[in-house]
């Protein structure tokens, strides 16, 4: 906020260049004098200088807003699912770069899959959402499931979609039919066993080509709206009420409003449409 | 208490392989982000576009940021410039929407929940206001950054600065007082400092 003096020009005619400064007070008690003088004879200016002060103390007084929720919710994914037309070139770019992370992470090994409870197949359910209870349902049995436009959110986060490739993940095939119950009961088994920590080998079924794993985690949190503090440590292709689905178990860490937990999504396998959702705090 | 990583250090995290730290990131300068883009657009639902944009842009961007420049510089610069482009865009399908302006048909009554009376005024004049000198504004007088940031920021010479914020506030003021002429568009030959 100094004066240079590029905006010195010696006050000829209206000395414009300065009244920013005058108004802002950081002048020099010189030039701010001299300023005085003018505008003390010159209507013009003094006029122009009135306004300036009344608009510099509006606008002092604008309240800062809050950001409105889910506004940077769904960075990612809005691009990827919805490209706008003239953003689809930048966005490949951008899911190239996150590719790539996701590539050089994938390792080789094997892990059994959580427990889950026993297949309950019945009818399929039509397209259901949720709105994520504030903090975990530990009460059994429940999955925090209600009904609403998939689409009504925007999908996923930026953040989401490569959080999927900084962790390990356990790839699985299940012939379960996985229920509300069932899908807790992954919540709650993952829970007891403390999740495992993030940073060793992702470990593939043997069935699993990493192009579909990748394919399979775009899919979940495509359908899951992944908010940015959970990260995927197993995804299992199952049923969910009969329903070809991806089953993908979330860490939460602890945050503001919330203890750790572990979520688990249920995404249909065709059109990655949310099905179901559970959580069990850690 | 182990300190909060330095915009530098989250950059460097994220591009070294951590994704997260973008994360981080988006969730420190959201509120600056989505302020700077309210200011400039004055409708809620292109704010929030603006800001997704604005983040969009800085994660494509950001194997280029070199770091010679304050991250915070850095991201408003591409967020002014994203503003710029859906002020563009706006005029554009105005054009399209309405080959006959509308007698009155000022910018549309901020949607925000900004509170009081006073500014929403404010609000609405402020989009009466040219943009380059209201970028300025939002900049200098809103988000109380100095002369020399705004300068980095708009890619312009300090004298400009100080001009466009002048012009911008006589402009504002006369908005306030409900003149509508006398603002003078942006031209700026003789004010390169």
């Amino acid at each position: 906020m100094t004066t240079t003096d590029e905006t010195r020009p010696g006050l000829p005619g209206h000395p414009e260049k300065l009244f920013a400064e005058y108004v802002d007070g950081t002048l020099g008690d010189s030039v701010r004098v001299t300023l005085d003088s003018h505008i003390a004879t010159c209507p013009r200016c003094r006029d122009e200088v009135d306004l300036a002060w009344r608009a510099r103390d509006a606008l002092a007084g604008l309240p800062e807003l809050d950001v409105p929720q889910g506004t940077t919710d769904g960075l990612v994914f809005k691009g990827l699912t919805r490209p706008p037309r003239r953003e689809r070139f930048a966005w490949t770019a951008a899911f190239t770069a996150a590719a790539a992370v996701i590539a050089a992470l994938a390792w080789i090994g094997i892990r059994g899959p959580a427990s889950g409870s026993d297949a309950d197949p019945r009818a399929a359910a039509p397209t259901l959402t949720h709105a994520p209870q504030e903090s975990g349902s530990a009460s059994s049995g429940k999955a925090g499931t209600g009904s609403s436009s998939a689409g009504g959110a925007s999908g996923g986060t930026t953040e989401g979609a490569m959080r999927l490739a900084s962790g390990s993940i356990s790839y699985t095939r299940s012939n379960r039919s996985y229920d509300d119950s069932g899908l807790q009961g992954l919540a709650r088994s993952a829970a007891d066993e403390r999740v495992p920590a993030a940073g060793g080998p992702s470990s593939f079924d043997v069935a699993w080509g990493r192009h579909e794993a990748r394919a399979a985690r775009e899919c979940v949190a495509a359908g899951a709206n992944l908010d940015s503090t959970r990260e995927m440590f197993a995804l299992v292709d199952a049923r969910y009420r009969e329903i070809p689905a991806f089953i993908g178990e979330f860490r939460e860490s602890a945050h503001q409003h919330s203890s750790a937990k572990v979520v688990v999504y249920a995404v249909a396998k065709q059109g990655c449409r949310f099905l179901a959702y559970a959580e069990q705090r850690v | 208490v182990a300190s909060e990583p330095s915009d530098a250090e989250l950059v460097r995290a994220y591009l070294s392989g951590s994704p997260a730290a973008f994360t981080t990131l988006v969730r420190r300068h959201e509120r600056r982000t989505y302020n700077l883009a309210y200011r400039m657009l004055a409708r809620e639902e292109d704010a929030k576009d603006a800001t997704q944009e604005a983040f969009v842009s800085a994660l494509r961007k950001l194997s280029s940021y070199r770091g010679d420049a304050a991250f915070t510089t850095w991201l408003h610069r591409v967020t002014v410039n994203v503003c710029y482009d859906a002020l563009r865009k706006r005029r554009r399908e105005d054009v399209v929407d309405q080959p006959e302006p509308a007698e009155g048909s000022g910018p549309s009554a901020p949607d925000h929940a900004d509170a009081s009376a006073v500014s929403v005024d404010v609000q609405r004049a402020l989009a009466r206001v040219p943009e380059e000198f209201r970028a300025a504004l939002v900049l200098h007088d809103v988000q109380d950054l100095g002369y020399e940031e705004v300068a980095e920021i708009l890619g312009i010479p300090v004298g400009t600065v100080k001009s466009r914020l002048h012009r911008g506030r006589v402009a504002l003021g006369r908005a306030l007082s409900g003149e509508h002429a006398g603002v003078r568009p942006p031209s700026e030959g003789s004010t390169q400092g």
